[in-house]
This record gives C-alpha cells, structure tokens and sequence, in this order.
C-alpha cells in the first residue's frame, strides 16, 4: 500500500493537484484507492463530483453525544459502533472510494474516541492499494494520525512567499515530529516553465526533491466556475498531463 | 488452517479486517440498506443443543441475487455443563471476530445492526453455501471455547422470519443491558486500566470498574474488556482486582499496585469511592469535578458544560485546575456524568447524602439517580448565589449535611468573621494552583492536624527573570 499525504499552505492547490492526481492513476491502472478528504473545509468531493452528507467527524460527533445521553445499550462496544459509522459514511464510486474526515472534536473528551478512530481508519485504509490524502492548510495533521507512515509526501506550493515559507515549515515539522515519510516532493501550482528554475532551487534549499509542476489551465478554471468535476477534464488539458509528469516523476506511474 | 481443507477459501487471522468493496462485493447481509438483522446466542439445556446442526431458514447463499442486500440473522445455541445465560454476550461477540478470519467475508457490528458482505470471488471459489460460515463458526468455537460441548446455528434469510426473530433478540439485548447496569464491583475480578490521559497528565492511571466509568465518560468496564482484548498490551488494559482492602473507600490492592507501577511512584494509593483523602487522579478531560465546601461540610459538583461561577464564586475551569495533570488532591476529584449515576458514586462521602450542590442543567441530567427525597435539598445555581445562602438553603430544606453540622464536636465549619477577606482566599489558592504546572514539578504542601487561623493568605507565582525564560 502506498499512502500519499498532500500538503501545503491553504489555496496553494492541494485539492486541484488531489484530483488531478487521481484522475491520473484512474486512468491508468487498476489499483484500488481510498482518497481521504482531511481538510476540515471539505472541498474535495465537490472538486470531484461527489456528494458527501457525513463525515468522520460527524459521526465521532455523533458518537459523543449518544454517550453523553447515556443513549448506548452497555453491552455494545463503542469501537464496533464507530467501526460501522465510519464504514457507512465511506462513498463506494465504481473506481474509488472515498471519505471526508470533516471537523471533528465537539465538547467533552475525545481522547478515547480519536484513539480507537486511529485503528479504524488504519484498518479501512489497509484494504487499498492506494491512498490519497488532501490534508488541511494547518501543519497540525502532521502530528496527529492521518500523517502517519507516509510514503509520499507532497508539499503543494503557488508562486508565493508565503507558499515556499509554509512548505519550508512543513519540510521542518516532519523532523520534528519523527513521522516516517519515504520522499517528499515539493510541487509547484500555477508555475509556468520560467519559473521551474526558481522552483527547482527552492525544493533544494528545504531538502526535498523537486516534483514538477502544474502550469495555468483555463480548463480548471472554467471546470471550477461551472462546478464541474475535475475527473472529467479532456485527458489533453495542460494540467492533466502535467500531472501525469508528476505523477511518473514521483513513481506513482 | 489445517482443520478448513473442506471450506472452498482461506480461513485465518490475516483477513481480519478484510474490507469488500462495493464493486466486489457479491452480496450484503444486513448493512445499512435492509431494517431487520441480528445475531444472538442462547445457551440451552445439554440436549436441547444438537451438536454440529447448521440450518439454514430462507434462500441460500447460491439463490440470492449478485448485488442484492438480505434482511439476516444468525442465531447460535450452545450448551455445555458450565456455561451460564451471562456468557451469552461473549459469546456472541466472538462471531464477528470468527466469521471476520473467512476470506472475502466481512462482518461488521453487533447485536441488532450486523453487516455482512460476502465478495465474488470468494463465491466464484465455491462459497456459496451458509454451511461454510457454519462449519467455520462451529469449529472455531470448539477449539477457542472448549466451555461449549454442543453447538447448533440457524442462519435466516427468510424475510419474515428474521423480523419476527429480531424482536425475540431485542428482548434479549434488552435484559442483557438491565443486568450489565446492575452489574457489580465486587462480581468481577477485573478492572481496566486507561493511560490514554498520559500524555498530559503523566501520574493519572484511569481505573475503570463496572460501577465507575473513566472520568471522560467515554469508556465503560465493557469498553475496557472488548479493547484490552483487541490490543492487550495498549493504553486500555485489565487489571487483576487483588483484595478489597476497604469496601466502602473502594481500595484494592490490584488497582494501588498497578497506579504504583504506571504513575512511577507519584501515586501509592487510590480510593475509588471517595474525594477525600486518597482520591482517583484527575486527568484533564474528565467530564465533571467534586469539590469541597468546607463552611458547609459538603461536596458541589460542576460540569464542564456549565459556563456560570459554581456556588463558591469559582469557573469550572478553575476548579478543574486545582486538581488536573493526574494530581491527587484532598477534597477535588474529577470524574464522569456516568459515575453520578452509579451506587458506588463517591459512596463512602456519604454519596448524594453529601452532595450540596450542582448546576440546574447537571441536576437535570443525574435526576433520576439522585434519591427522591433528596433532590429538593440539592441546591443549584438558580437557588443559591454564595456559600451563605447556601448555608441557609440546607438547614431550611433540612439537608443531610446539616446532621454533621451538629455531630461534630468542634464543627468544620470556618467562622467567617472578616468576610471580605475570607473571601478572597480560595481565588488567591486556586490561582496559584493554577499557574504552577504540575507536570514538571512544582511544590506541594501536606498538612495534616494543623490549625491555621488567618487572617489573609496570599500565595503569589514568583516571577521569571528574562533568562530563565529564554531556557
């Protein structure tokens, strides 16, 4: 199994390169893949044309207002429960599945609960061959369960100051936190060829290796005004081969 | 697995947590999509069981439709010289581990909302007949649970016989629950231990029994059991009771030599049923928190809900600090809803005896575990704004603390002369509190048999030069 974890600071095009990826390898094998939506603001399905009612987080929400009513029978384990919930809410599409994590952590304590939700989703993501997974803007995810065991780490970043800063603390965290991460790929959104150059240096300078890029696509923009998904781009757009470079770039292909 | 030559897949360990996916999945046996499903074991008379019988009531395997979802149930008698009707929900909890270890079988939940799904490849192997499930269950029962001598299984498809079965196991369920509720301490011989909290309350060891639940509330004596069995050596683990050392305090030497061992020798005892004196540790995230009021000899408990000043001018918050971090401190104890509702709750206090006051939202929560007569003698904070009324609330209702008022000699109570001075200390005392941080070390003051007469108490947070910050 290989877990991809995509990061990167808020609107850098963690979503876009998400779904460009997936459309990707859709496209090119018959690997199993579990997409994770782990950025609380659950933009993915729409980027990819699905419809999400429930995420992990409301039903661990869920999960804790039951106990708090004392609304569960003693002798059903909580674990078993939670266990099914989640299943329930996974999006079963003929070529992937998918789950959005959402907000999560009401009132009261969750300690329990987030520990027996590692195993779960440990489980669930077991089952495929592939993972991918659209992380929050936030760095905290790097320290918390969905990060762990990453084979490969993308840090998505638009031509800004603030994108290589927030990748270059990413870059930093994963150190810091000992998370076990084969590569890390810096990947630029928005770039055009005369900036790669540019881009090279910095995946240098934070010591990561360089990914590619995904250049200006009217096609995205036009794809994302009209609310359509972006797994149904025409396969010659600029950004769906550009992922496709990626994709071989960092040996998914 | 040598002893499953006959069944057409796989059956081990490794296809524990086996999902099948929508695409591969051939059928789906209850799940989300069909109302009635259940699973249930009775134990029965010996001969009453006919050992090896597996029956099937409905369409098989094989004459289902590829993609359909069936109403379902699977229903297991057994019997056997020592097993007993309170072995039945064990007992049927193993069903889902079993039938998980089938190749392209998966089984989730329990009870009333089973969900199986069943994959087509396995089936296009030759699965195609609930016999396999049948003989795969039968034969890890015998060989895990030797207790079961004789074993007969139903599986049911037919959609009118599920329902009306479905009902009988709700019966079941219902009583099972009635009894764990009732189920007590001192009928187990094991308790579980939680170090979840460890992280930022590195003393606390969470002691879990069947009449007191873990301070989040999260984790009951049965939670503790199904996951100290799925991870034995995890943060959720049991612990041998030993000998009841107090049965009013709750102490037991099991539970003091295990808060030794995993506090790292900054807790040598715990009192389960008590605030006082030895305490259980308070986490950080327990749901509520006892705290003592000396001018009225009783306990307030304040929730973590409740946003108001608790009757002693102090948040929540506050009070949770004084004794957070996996602290054991006299007089506060955190703790959960659920243990409110308990006959152990801090049983050797006095219990709900002992209770003065409470949030009106809490009261309404615990009602109807507080004794009957006592519940309009609990003042909350629509009753009472300060200690004093307080004080005046209890002799007129006649509260049972007002008893301990009189029958002790030279009362606990403090004379409050200089009001607005006496006032001001518990704030001083808890901010103090509040700023050192427990868990890298700090200082602690034991007093014992000592007077203090005071006039003013003020405990002041030494402050920090410029490079002791820096360090």
């Amino acid at each position: 199994m290989v877990r991809i974890s995509i990061s990167g600071k808020g609107g850098s095009g963690k979503t876009t390169l998400t779904a460009l990826l997936l459309k990707v390898l859709l496209q090119n094998n018959g690997r199993s893949i579990l997409v994770i939506d782990a950025d609380p603001a659950t933009n993915l399905p729409d980027t990819l044309g699905l419809k999400v009612e429930k995420t992990v987080g409301t039903v661990t929400n869920e999960l804790r207002k039951q106990m708090d009513k004392d609304a569960l029978s003693l002798g059903v384990s909580k674990e078993r429960l939670l266990e099914t919930w989640v299943y329930n809410i996974l999006v079963e599409t003929p070529n992937f599945d998918f789950l959005a994590m959402g907000r999560s952590e009401g009132e009261g304590c969750y300690c329990y609960i987030n520990s027996v939700l590692t195993r779960i989703l440990d489980i669930i993501a077991d089952n495929y061959d592939i993972v991918l997974m659209d992380m929050e803007a936030g760095l905290e995810h790097l320290s918390r369960r969905t990060a762990k065991d990453v084979d490969i780490l993308i840090i998505v970043t638009d031509p800004s100051k603030m994108g290589f800063e927030t990748a270059k603390r990413i870059r930093e965290l994963v150190d810091e936190v000992h998370i076990k991460i084969k590569n890390a790929y810096l990947i630029g959104n928005q770039f055009t060829d005369s900036m790669e150059g540019l881009l090279m240096n910095k995946a240098k300078e934070i010591n990561v290796e360089y990914g590619g890029f995904i250049p200006m696509d009217p096609n995205i923009h036009q794809y994302n005004l009209e609310g359509k998904s972006l797994l149904n781009l025409p396969l010659d757009s600029l950004a769906v081969k550009a992922a496709e470079r990626i994709a071989k770039r960092i040996k998914l292909l | 697995m040598s002893m499953f030559t006959d069944i057409p897949v796989d059956v081990g360990v490794i296809y524990e947590g086996e999902r099948i996916r929508k695409k591969d999945l051939y059928v789906e046996l209850g799940g989300p999509n069909v109302e009635y499903k259940f699973e249930l074991v009775k134990v029965r008379e010996i001969g009453q069981v006919e050992d090896g019988k597996i029956q099937i009531i409905g369409p098989d395997l094989k004459d289902l439709q590829e993609g359909g979802s069936y109403p379902f149930g699977i229903f297991i008698e057994v019997a056997g010289k020592e097993l007993e009707e309170s072995l039945e929900g064990v007992i049927e909890r193993r069903i889902h581990e079993y039938s998980n270890y089938i190749e392209g079988f998966m089984h989730l939940n329990q009870r009333y909302d089973i969900w199986c799904r069943l994959s087509k490849k396995s089936f296009q192997k030759g699965f195609n007949s609930f016999i396999y499930l049948g003989k795969v269950l039968e034969r890890l029962y015998k060989s895990e649970l030797p207790i079961i001598e004789a074993i007969q299984i139903t599986f049911i498809t037919d959609p009118e016989k599920v329902k009306e079965m479905h009902k009988i196991a709700l019966e079941t369920y219902n009583a099972r629950d009635a009894k764990a509720r009732g189920l007590k301490d001192e009928e187990v011989d094991c308790f579980y231990g939680c170090l979840l909290c460890q992280s930022f309350a590195p003393t606390h060891v969470c002691i879990i029994t069947p009449q007191r639940y873990s301070n989040c509330g999260s984790i009951s004596w049965f939670d503790g059991r199904a996951a100290s069995r799925v991870d034995p050596k995890g943060s959720i683990y049991r612990i041998e009771k030993g000998e009841c050392l107090d049965p009013i305090a709750g102490e037991y030497s099991g539970v003091n030599e295990t808060v030794q061992k995993k506090s790292l020798g900054a807790i040598k005892r715990v009192q389960l049923y008590t605030a006082f004196g030895n305490p259980h540790t308070s986490c950080g995230c327990f749901e509520a928190a006892a705290f003592y009021i000396p001018e009225v000899d009783g306990l307030g408990i304040i929730d973590r809900g409740f946003k108001g000043v608790a009757v002693n001018g102090l948040p929540f918050s506050t009070i949770a600090d004084s004794t957070a971090g996996g602290r054991q401190v006299d007089g506060f104890h955190g703790l959960s809803i659920e243990y409110m509702r308990s006959p152990k709750f801090l049983q050797k206090d006095g219990g709900w005896n002992r209770i003065v006051w409470l949030p009106s939202s809490l009261k309404e929560r615990v009602k109807d575990f507080i004794p009957k007569d006592l519940v309009d003698k609990i003042a909350t904070d629509q009753d009472v704004k300060n200690v004093e009324e307080l004080k005046a609330f209890l002799e007129k209702k006649g509260h049972p603390v007002v008893q301990r008022w009189k029958a002790v000699a030279a009362p606990p109570v403090i004379e409050v002369k200089r009001k607005e001075e006496v006032k001001e200390l518990p704030k001083e005392v808890s901010e103090a509190v509040l700023q050192i941080p427990s868990v890298t070390g700090g200082f602690e003051f034991v007093l014992e048999g000592v007077k203090i007469h005071a006039k003013k108490l003020i405990i002041k947070r030494r402050v920090q030069s410029s490079e002791e910050k820096g360090s």
